[in-house]
């Protein structure tokens, strides 16, 4: 008999397999868990209407039409058939023949290092799981996943972007998340950015910077980069479909560059998540020489996974960052007051939510902050050399009192003091 | 119910045999003077028959008798006229024709006591007796073509010998009976069949069951015609004398009619005779007659007192035949498992076997068969040549399957190695009777004192479009019998060492051919790249086909034999290819007894087994060979196919789907290894 999908409400025309609670061809018992699907309001769990054996005709993540059949439950145990591309374990296009080895139909689809295969001339496929170490492993049907991606990636991506494939992996959008697009297109007018901010306190920095002395620029960078490359990594992503996302495989930080000669430009810092603060502080200096000289080189050029645009060293208070091509999230950085920075994240809506992208904000400020020292003030200041106080420094017409690292620890210097050093 | 028009019938038949008792003329004293250890013959038999019914009725007899009382003397009459060399076969009734003969008769009494001093070790009893010269069988008919084969063995050796074979008229109604007519008035035997005419198949009056003459039915076949009775004994020893002395001289089949009638009951009870009917012929049986004969009380007297004594005797002595010594048969269960390259000629296989055929006629063996003489050579062509070269080995018969097949068993009790042709493996079943009852049972049931070393030869198979009953595989109706072996050509082998292999076996043995092989070149060691190609076991032994490379790696034994052995073979490559399965091939020509020490070690290796076999899968040689491995074996995983279980049609793409192919392999392996 039959399984058909039931239709849970009136919205949803079709619902995605989450979870198959049993192998294809496996016994289950009536009344069994069978099927978990997604709705666009809720997982629904399918128990078995009959005892036997199971045929499913889809897979996870594979979307069904409501009131049509998802499995079947028989009598009898459905035969192995060999002949469907399931069965074959696609590593690579390339069959090679040796001389003298003669392969089955099977193992000819399979990848193989022949040197392996020393002393054989008939060779099956269980031949060659026993001889090669990556398919004894097992490795990932990435030829299926590739096989599935959707043709409207190239429709959603500028032709002006290049975005390569390899570069990043499509999972697919809950149907909750359709829904919401669904609902978004329809009242938004088409538009899917939405902007949330946060106000982070700068100050007296534990490690000092000069080039960043009176920015967090380089903070937000590291910090926003090591998210994105671990727990938030779904917002180091871009929209490919209603149905689909793009996850990118590492995270490029694009930094938006402008001045007067020159126009806007983003320029990339390739795997930003695995750069010490010193090394994207390195980084930036770098790219904004380049930027200044003109001579950007074409891989900083490369589209960038997500952009920082900082304008915190102009008068602006405020600022709407635009998504940038094929990007989920793009940070705004602007100066509130002396030591603080307001940050603003725009986000596509088909790809995050508003609470995702205030959790991530949250977690960014924390960590910014981290880096500054605001135990010590202003006033209770001095020169542990020459003991001279923050406030006679000040009034020398200097602007403060430096931090010195010693292998005694931290030392302020006034900077009579420095220059005779 | 008998119908009138019967019991008319047999009331003339009746009255008329009455008018012959009543008419017989009384017995001269010369006569008795001269045939008086005859007389006394006649009387023992009547006294051990009498002895044999009062031991059932004592409970100290197991089985069953069917006595000659009243019928003696035609088995007198009959042993008289032969001599030292001459065959008797007989039917259930067989004690008079057999004391006879013999004299044998304590032996006989011992045999039905079931005690190992009996004629055939208490293992036969009553209707299965044997010593040279002697031998009765209770299925009715089925021993005349026997003796017609033992005929021909006489020609063959220029003697003047006779087979007689002894009847009741209900046999008449028997196909055995004409086939064997027809086979010795064709050849020209010295066979005589001796027609013991009682009026009664059993229950059923002669005048339910038979129409027309007896004479007519001997003369319509060419037989010249006797007839005599019991009641004029003078008359009944010349006619007998004369019959045989004619066949013996003339060699030529007669037919001797004798009227007599039975005395006691069919068996041991069984009587629906009309009491006055019986009691009359009693009244003018001949022996009864001369019974108050003083010479012959005398003579009645001291016969009882020795049966008496030798009965006392046995009981209290007698032994039993051992289990250990009755199971033991001679099949080929020894199997060797040497190994050795296989390299044939290259030669079509039915010229290989038309070769191995000629070797064996020039060391004196025969072939018997429908359509084989030249220059037709035989449906499939092997005795092509072979009659020209061999005159009067190769004998050509009428299409009689059973006739010929006990005309094979008769020479080869004769010492002749025959190898019987049956045209097309359909046609075998008109031959069971001869394989199973005769054949079969020879060496067991007269207690291994007669072998019968025949062979029965015969192409089977489908594949060229003849039909439901031109393509049948036939092998699972002729696997199991007892003590018969089944050997299966295949072009994976030549023939030669195989056939010379089965002519030296001393039990009957059936050769399965494949007529869509026979035109196969014999397969060449080469034809398949990367694959050693041996054969294990000798004559009778298996080709093997084996991939090269690391063995570990095989994934299944495929197990065949035939065509499809050769089919296997030929498409190695691309079953391979398509199965995903690494398989050792094993063509095994001795099907019964199955050689498991063959492939025992490559069963234990792969633990995956396929069995192929060309005729239908269920009950077949694939369920046996399943079996007996999973006993050996008993992880192994086995898998049987064989072709569907209906009737071969002759339309080309339903015959292909009916019969196991290629593809069915494919998949057979597939679903082995997963």
């Amino acid at each position: 008999m039959e399984v058909m999908v039931p239709k849970e409400n009136n919205n949803d025309q079709v619902v995605m397999i989450t979870k198959l609670y049993v192998e294809n061809g496996c016994f289950i018992d009536q009344g069994a868990d069978l099927i978990e699907f997604e709705t666009s309001k809720t997982a629904v769990v399918l128990q078995s209407p009959a005892a036997g054996y199971v045929t499913f005709y889809y897979q996870v993540d594979d979307e069904v039409e409501v009131n049509s059949p998802v499995c079947s439950i028989n009598d009898k145990a459905p035969e192995s058939d060999l002949s469907t591309d399931k069965e074959i374990i696609n590593i690579s296009s390339d069959t090679k023949r040796h001389d003298g080895l003669t392969f089955s139909k099977v193992a000819s689809k399979l990848d193989k290092n022949l040197t392996d295969l020393d002393g054989h001339y008939w060779v099956t496929s269980r031949v060659l799981a026993n001889s090669d170490p990556l398919v004894r492993a097992g490795l990932e049907s990435q030829e299926k996943n590739n096989s599935n991606r959707d043709t409207k990636v190239q429709s959603s991506i500028s032709s002006d972007i290049d975005v390569r494939e390899e570069d990043y992996k499509v999972i697919k959008t809950t149907m909750r998340k359709r829904s919401e697009i669904s609902n978004l297109r329809i009242s938004g007018g088409g538009e899917f950015q939405s902007t949330i901010g946060i106000e982070i306190t700068g100050g007296s920095r534990l490690a000092k910077n000069l080039v960043f002395e009176s920015s967090i620029q380089d903070l937000v960078c590291y910090e926003s980069s090591k998210m994105l490359g671990n727990e938030y990594n779904d917002l180091n992503a871009f929209y490919i479909s209603d149905s689909e996302i793009g996850i990118f495989n590492s995270v490029a930080v694009g930094i938006s560059l402008d001045n007067d000669n020159n126009k806007l430009t983003v320029a990339r810092i390739n795997d930003s998540n695995t750069l010490t603060l010193l090394g994207i502080q390195d980084r930036l200096g770098s790219l904004f020489i380049q930027f200044e000289d003109g001579t950007l080189s074409a891989e900083s050029l490369m589209p960038s996974t997500y952009t920082i645009t900082d304008l915190s060293s102009s008068g602006a208070t405020y600022i709407l960052p635009l998504l940038n091509g094929a990007e989920a999230l793009i940070l705004g950085i602007v100066r509130k007051g002396y030591d603080s920075f307001g940050v603003y994240a725009s986000f596509d809506h088909r790809v995050s939510s508003g609470l995702r992208v205030s959790h991530f904000l949250d977690n960014l400020k924390a960590r910014i902050e981290a880096h500054f020292d605001f135990t010590s003030t202003v006033e209770g200041g001095k020169c542990d050399f020459c003991f001279k106080s923050l406030s006679e420094e000040l009034e020398l017409g200097n602007r403060g009192l430096l931090c010195l690292s010693t292998p005694a620890g931290q030392k302020n210097i006034c900077s009579n003091c420095y220059a005779g050093w | 119910m008998i119908s009138k028009e019967s019991l008319n019938l047999q009331l003339d038949l009746i009255d008329k045999l009455k008018a012959k008792a009543t008419s017989a003329p009384k017995l001269s004293s010369k006569f008795i003077k001269s045939n008086f250890a005859s007389l006394e013959t006649a009387f023992l038999i009547r006294a051990v028959e009498m002895a044999l019914l009062d031991l059932f009725a004592q409970g100290k007899m197991n089985g069953t008798v069917h006595t000659c009382v009243g019928q003696e003397l035609t088995g007198v009459a009959i042993s008289n006229a032969l001599k030292e060399g001459d065959w008797i076969t007989s039917n259930h009734r067989c004690h008079g024709h057999f004391i006879a003969k013999t004299g044998r008769w304590a032996d006989l009494i011992d045999e039905l006591l079931g005690l190992k001093s009996g004629v055939c070790g208490g293992i036969g009893s009553s209707q299965h007796l044997f010593d040279r010269g002697f031998i009765s069988n209770g299925t009715q008919g089925s021993l005349l073509p026997v003796a017609s084969g033992l005929c021909y063995g006489y020609v063959r050796d220029g003697k003047d010998n006779v087979s007689v074979s002894f009847i009741g008229e209900g046999t008449l109604g028997e196909g055995n009976v004409y086939e064997a007519m027809n086979l010795s008035a064709i050849i020209g035997l010295p066979h005589v069949i001796v027609c013991e005419n009682n009026f009664y198949s059993q229950s059923t009056p002669q005048g339910e069951n038979f129409r027309g003459s007896i004479q007519g039915r001997a003369e319509s076949f060419g037989w010249k015609y006797y007839e005599s009775d019991t009641w004029d004994a003078e008359a009944l020893f010349n006619v007998c004398s004369d019959a045989v002395a004619d066949a013996r001289e003339n060699q030529t089949p007669v037919f001797i009619n004798l009227h007599t009638y039975r005395l006691n009951a069919h068996s041991k009870g069984d009587d629906d005779r009309e009491k006055d009917e019986i009691d009359f012929f009693y009244e003018n049986d001949l022996l009864h007659k001369l019974s108050t004969n003083k010479q012959f009380v005398e003579v009645i007297a001291r016969i009882d007192k020795e049966i008496k004594l030798h009965i006392d005797r046995v009981l209290e002595i007698g032994e039993k035949f051992a289990f250990e010594d009755y199971i033991e048969d001679q099949l080929p269960r020894a199997v060797s498992v040497k190994s050795k390259r296989l390299d044939n000629p290259k030669i079509k296989l039915i010229k290989a076997l038309r070769n191995s055929f000629d070797f064996e006629l020039e060391n004196g063996a025969y072939i018997i068969g429908e359509d084989i003489h030249d220059p037709y050579g035989g449906a499939f062509k092997l005795t092509l040549g072979l009659d020209e070269k061999y005159p009067g080995q190769v004998i050509s018969t009428p299409i009689s399957e059973a006739a010929i097949t006990g005309f094979g068993i008769g020479m080869s009790m004769a010492g002749r190695k025959t190898f019987v042709e049956i045209m097309f493996g359909d046609f075998i079943v008109n031959a069971i009777d001869q394989i199973v009852n005769n054949a079969s049972k020879f060496f067991h049931m007269y207690a291994k004192q007669q072998s019968t070393n025949v062979t029965i030869r015969t192409p089977m198979g489908g594949g060229r479009g003849y039909g439901p009953t031109h393509s049948q595989s036939l092998e699972k109706l002729l696997l199991g019998i007892d003590n018969v072996a089944v050997f299966a050509l295949t072009s994976m082998i030549h023939p030669a060492e195989l056939v010379h292999y089965i002519s030296k076996l001393p039990c009957p043995n059936i050769l399965i051919e494949s007529k869509v092989d026979y035109g196969a070149t014999l397969f060449q060691s080469d034809s398949v790249k990367n694959v050693d190609l041996n054969i294990v076991g000798g004559a009778a032994g298996t080709a093997v086909l084996s991939p090269l490379g690391k063995s570990a790696y095989n994934d299944v034994v495929v197990i065949a034999y035939g065509f499809l052995g050769r089919m296997i073979a030929n498409n190695f490559k691309e079953i391979f290819e398509e199965s995903d399965a690494l398989f050792e091939v094993f063509v095994v020509q001795q099907l019964n007894p199955l050689p498991l020490a063959h492939f025992e070690k490559s069963v234990r290796k792969t633990g995956k087994v396929l069995i192929v076999e060309e005729g239908s899968a269920n009950f077949g040689w694939g369920s046996e060979l399943a079996y007996q491995l999973s006993q050996i074996v008993p992880d192994a995983e086995i898998n049987r196919i064989g072709a569907r279980s209906v009737p071969i049609p002759s339309t080309r793409e339903l015959e292909e789907d009916i019969l196991v192919g290629k593809q069915d392999i494919i998949n057979a392996l597939r679903r082995l290894v997963g």
